[in-house]
């Protein structure tokens, strides 16, 4: 049960975050590739990542702490981590960790869209 | 047959003159494309490929010689009759046409008449070899349809009534070929399997595999011991076996309620058997004598018994023999070792697996022989074993048989869901902590299923270890940097029942799902 991962950086107004899709399978077997690819985002000045789940079939623990660490080095930045297109079964496994500060979970893109712009132009005011 | 009034012939020549004669003469009679030189001569074969080109020699930048050569090597033109029309007349430059690739050769200043006979000459035996190329393509078509049509496809009414699976796909590599396998109910208690290869291709080797295959399925009707099968069937093949041909054949009968096989090898590739609890390993060890060379041949019997879950895979040498760009071939070890990735999974998703795995490796290499391969799988009835090694690619085999087992028993996606994530859970602990990653350890897997559940029993020799005596969590995470105890709980949530004991050195860990549930 493979896991592909594709990683993109936003240009023009949504600068900065960067948006992570994952299709197939998030396991113990997958969490530790997406851990090493992760690692050059978090390494750079990111604030926002946005998780693409809507191809992700399974998601066990393994996975869950890969994002619950992803969304810990992001909220010390004053950013976090968002998760959209959720498929049901997945979203059951992510109760465990949806409440935690950092972390913001979308229908959809539109819901997405209006939260990041939004978000966008409170990170304007910091500077 | 294509009339001559709709051959379309290409005039390629440098002077406008000579072009407007050849015109004038054949425009009535044929379709025309000019060109002026070489390279729109070239562009127009590909925009329209022409029954007969007429080709002047002497012209600048490409020759006729070359613009002759190169469309030999294109394969739309590789058969088109090319005649050249040229002012050189001595023989040196006629024997360089001809060896370029020209049909014939004609001197300028030509006879419109002569001009005329000849492309009428050229473009009839051009339509008559295109008549009979389409007359043996039909029937190659015809006859792969009928030699598919011998070999069986639908394996669901075997399946229901013998408790067994089955997986098949054989792809020749021409449009027939001499690969050949059966599955045959011998009455209610056997089961004759068998899969083979006759020697050569094409035409001749499609013949061979129809006489062979249509007396296996006639003799598997009455005879049960594999050895007395083959023997009989190299009686009646060698009998009268003019051309010499031969068919390795390995048969295999299955007594599915006792789930003994006997098998005998007749010169064939030894078949692989898939163990569910064990490593693979090939099924008979002798090779034998191939059927068809003379009669009166003995063959030796193979016997074992299989176990639910096991599975039987035959394949013919297009599978093990097929070879990479880098000229090495498949061979036998990556067989065994690609078949042994497939334990758990169904015959059909075996047998497609194992066709990938070739594929893979043979990459843009062409399929130089016919393949076939064809899976006999015991079912795992209401349970099954696996033998796991301590590492997190192996639990995930583990999951994917989970969740084939649970598909099989037609589970909701919900409780396959549910179950390969309290598998992988449960799993993953046993490898990370009980037996701290080492793959030199093992861990098993047992799969049941009763009228309303599913049990998954996992057993390990690691330190003992309660996972039940740990105090249920919080049903919401609080913002702790430790997430450790999050797999336990996505357990509970998922299963409707944990149970742990110590068994001896053992730890034995059984999860309890209903087959229809909601989320707790």
């Amino acid at each position: 049960m493979p896991l592909h991962i594709s990683i993109q950086s936003a240009g023009g107004r949504d600068a900065g975050t960067v948006t992570i899709t994952l299709a197939g399978s998030l396991d113990t077997a997958t969490a530790p590739e997406l851990e090493r690819q992760l690692a050059p985002v978090l390494g750079s000045p990111t604030r926002d990542i946005v998780f693409d789940l809507a191809q992700l079939t399974f998601i066990t623990s393994a996975g869950l702490r890969v994002f619950a660490l992803t969304r810990k080095t992001l909220k010390e930045r004053g950013g976090q981590a968002s998760f959209v297109h959720m498929q049901p079964q997945i979203h059951e496994v992510f109760e465990i960790i949806k409440s935690l500060p950092g972390v913001a979970v979308f229908k959809d893109a539109a819901e997405l869209d209006r939260y990041l712009a939004a978000r966008q132009r409170s990170h304007g005011q910091d500077h | 047959m294509k009339s001559l009034a709709d051959c379309r012939v290409l005039l390629v020549d440098d002077t406008k003159a000579n072009l407007d004669i050849l015109v004038e003469g054949l425009k009535v009679d044929h379709k025309l494309s000019l060109a002026m030189n070489g390279e729109t001569a070239l562009q127009a074969v590909r925009r329209a490929p022409p029954d007969l080109v007429l080709l002047d020699i002497v012209m600048p930048d490409m020759d006729g010689y070359e613009v002759c050569r190169r469309l030999r090597e294109m394969p739309e033109t590789a058969d088109v009759p090319i005649m050249f029309l040229s002012s050189l007349e001595d023989v040196q430059h006629k024997t360089r046409g001809f060896e370029a690739g020209g049909n014939d050769y004609l001197t300028k200043p030509f006879d419109m008449l002569e001009v005329k006979a000849r492309v009428r000459s050229l473009l009839k035996a051009k339509a008559y070899n295109d008549a009979v190329k389409e007359q043996i393509a039909s029937e190659l078509r015809v006859a792969r349809d009928i030699q598919m049509g011998m070999l069986p496809h639908d394996f669901s009414a075997l399946e229901d009534a013998y408790g067994v699976g089955f997986g098949a796909v054989l792809e020749p590599a021409r449009e027939v070929g001499g690969d050949l396998y059966g599955v045959c109910a011998a009455g209610p208690e056997r089961l004759v399997v068998f899969l083979g290869d006759v020697s050569g291709k094409g035409i001749p080797a499609s013949m061979f595999m129809a006489r062979a295959i249509s007396l296996a399925r006639l003799l598997a009707r009455d005879i049960a011991e594999p050895e007395r099968l083959l023997a009989r069937l190299n009686d009646e093949l060698a009998v009268d076996n003019p051309t010499g041909m031969f068919v390795t054949l390995l048969c295999a009968v299955l007594e599915p309620k006792s789930c003994r096989l006997t098998l005998a090898n007749a010169g064939h590739c030894r078949p692989v058997l898939l163990s569910a609890a064990g490593p693979p390993c090939w099924a008979v060890d002798h090779l034998g004598t191939a059927l068809g060379f003379e009669t009166g041949v003995q063959f030796e019997r193979t016997e074992r018994t299989l176990n639910p879950g096991d599975a039987l895979i035959l394949y013919s040498d297009g599978v093990s023999e097929a070879f990479n760009s880098q000229e090495e071939c498949y061979g036998a070890d990556r067989l065994l070792a690609d078949a042994g990735a497939c334990a758990g999974l169904s015959a059909r998703a075996i047998t497609t697996r194992v066709l990938e795995k070739v594929r893979l490796f043979a990459g843009n290499v062409p399929q130089s022989d016919d393949i076939a391969i064809l899976t006999l799988k015991v079912h795992p009835d209401d349970c099954m074993t696996l033998v796991l090694r301590a590492t997190p690619d192996e639990v995930m085999r583990g999951v994917e048989a989970l969740q084939q087992f649970a598909a099989s028993h037609r589970a909701p996606d919900e409780t396959i869901f549910s179950l390969a994530l309290a598998l992988e859970e449960c799993g993953s602990n046993i490898v990370n902590h009980a037996l701290k990653r080492d793959a030199q350890k093992t861990f098993q897997l047992l799969l049941e299923r009763s009228d309303d559940s599913f049990i998954v029993e996992l057993r390990d020799n690691g330190p003992q270890f309660d996972p039940t005596d740990i105090a249920p969590r919080q049903s919401q995470a609080v913002d702790d940097d430790l997430p450790g105890g999050w797999g336990l709980e996505l357990v509970r949530r998922n299963v409707d029942e944990i149970r742990y004991r110590r068994e001896g050195d053992q730890n034995v860990l059984r999860l309890t799902k209903q087959r229809v549930s909601t989320f707790l």
